[in-house]
């Protein structure tokens, strides 16, 4: 990003020279994103907070670190932040047990053909809560993608930038990612009530 | 196209206009196959769904409280504020600073002991710099508060070090106030950079390895 109050590699340049208006700017430009990225892969405000904190630590402590070759600013903050996630995410998962995934890891594809037109008649705010929950049961890779690709609207370089592997492994991670969503919201009884009436159009 | 085909860019066709000739012959492919053009029209119904769930994010930001501490530890950690404020440092801040200053004061050490002559006996003295023992683990020191995390590093060495027994709280340790003027011997783990990343105290003269 580049603006009035600089561009992103001006600003680590200064931030490393110990320049706190360009940490204040640089904070105040990305915060807003690694919290809303780091709440919707883990779903607690704790840990948003705590990994926002954690990456622009780790900016203040390293801010010569970033290469603009290997991707653009955002896609760095994105790619600590996820390692700072999946950190969480792993130190939870000892102490909680999340839905089941059982035998839906890996989707093969075309078994989805339930509609989801009745989500559409929830309100706003039951469609929000009801996607929000089932994009929380995802294993962490598949729900990384979402946050990233979806909700956060990072282009597949860039993503693929901050998950450290290819945009084709984004691109497939997305297809079956969404598959699972689906199969989640068109399919599980609890969202059942909700999609009822779009199973019985089924082909077979 | 087939049903196949069609199911290898339906995210793609859900999730933007596809200008290309694939993306045109895929909607073609949607209108005859009612199968495809229900998972299509379920592709387009999530994309739609996404976009208000990303909207309901929008007016989620950091409590200004984490603005606050990282000022705070900005003003810590440069070069410039570690010779000024350090008097105004205040709760977890406090670790962080001391994490620097205990860093560059055993790195300075390790550097003189690495240019001194070698000992002449094999019990490690205060400040000697040892190689970190193959079958060694790091799992028994303490790490050090917004250091790397000390199973990250593959190659450290040990820098023994004798500190009053009141700099033990900077820590985390519990410290005796009868005994708060005393030495203690500690080894301190550096990483590759010479950064310190954890502490394990020595009870006796190389009991603690």
């Amino acid at each position: 990003m580049n603006d009035t109050l600089g561009s992103d590699g001006d600003l680590l340049d200064r931030i490393a020279a110990g320049d706190e208006e360009a940490f204040t700017t640089f904070y105040r430009r990305y915060q807003a994103r690694i919290y809303r990225f780091a709440l919707q892969m883990s779903g607690r405000t704790s840990t948003a907070e705590e990994v926002t904190q954690e990456v622009f630590m780790a900016i203040i402590q390293q801010a010569g670190r970033w290469r603009p070759e290997r991707g653009g600013v955002p896609a760095y903050l994105y790619g600590v932040a996820r390692n700072h996630v999946l950190r969480c995410l792993e130190k939870d998962r000892r102490y909680t047990v999340i839905d089941s995934w059982k035998g839906e890891s890996e989707p093969t594809g075309g078994e989805v053909s339930g509609t989801l037109d009745p989500l559409l008649e929830l309100t706003r705010e039951e469609r929000v809560e009801t996607l929000r929950r089932a994009i929380l049961t995802l294993p962490p890779h598949y729900r990384e993608v979402i946050a990233l690709c979806e909700l956060q609207e990072l282009s597949y370089d860039d993503a693929a930038a901050a998950a450290g592997c290819a945009a084709g492994t984004i691109r497939s991670r997305l297809h079956r990612a969404r598959e699972l969503l689906l199969k989640k919201l068109t399919g599980k009884p609890a969202a059942r009530f909700i999609f009822a009436s779009s199973l019985s159009g089924r082909t077979s | 196209m087939n049903c196949l085909e069609f199911e290898q860019i339906v995210t793609e066709l859900a999730r933007g206009p596809d200008e290309q000739s694939s993306g045109r012959d895929a909607l073609v492919h949607a209108r005859e196959c009612n199968r495809c053009g229900r998972r299509l029209a379920a592709e387009q119904t999530l994309t739609r769904a996404f976009t208000e769930v990303a909207a309901g994010f929008g007016t989620e930001t950091a409590p200004p409280r984490v603005e606050n501490a990282l000022l705070a530890a900005f003003r810590q950690t440069t070069p410039a504020a570690i010779s000024g404020s350090r008097g105004t440092a205040s709760g977890w801040n406090r670790w962080a600073l001391s994490a620097v200053a205990a860093s560059a004061l055993i790195a300075t050490a390790a550097a003189l002991l690495w240019m001194a002559p070698e000992p002449q006996n094999n019990v490690p003295a205060a400040g000697i710099v040892e190689p970190l023992p193959a079958a060694a683990t790091v799992a028994d020191f303490l790490p050090l508060l917004y250091a790397e995390p000390i199973n990250a590093w593959e190659h450290g060495r040990v820098v023994r070090v004798r500190l009053p027994g009141s700099a033990l709280v900077h820590f985390g340790l519990p410290m005796n106030m009868t005994t708060a003027s005393q030495l203690v011997d500690a080894n301190v783990l550096l990483g590759e950079d010479g950064m310190a990343r954890g502490v394990r105290l020595v009870t006796t003269a190389g009991a603690g390895r």
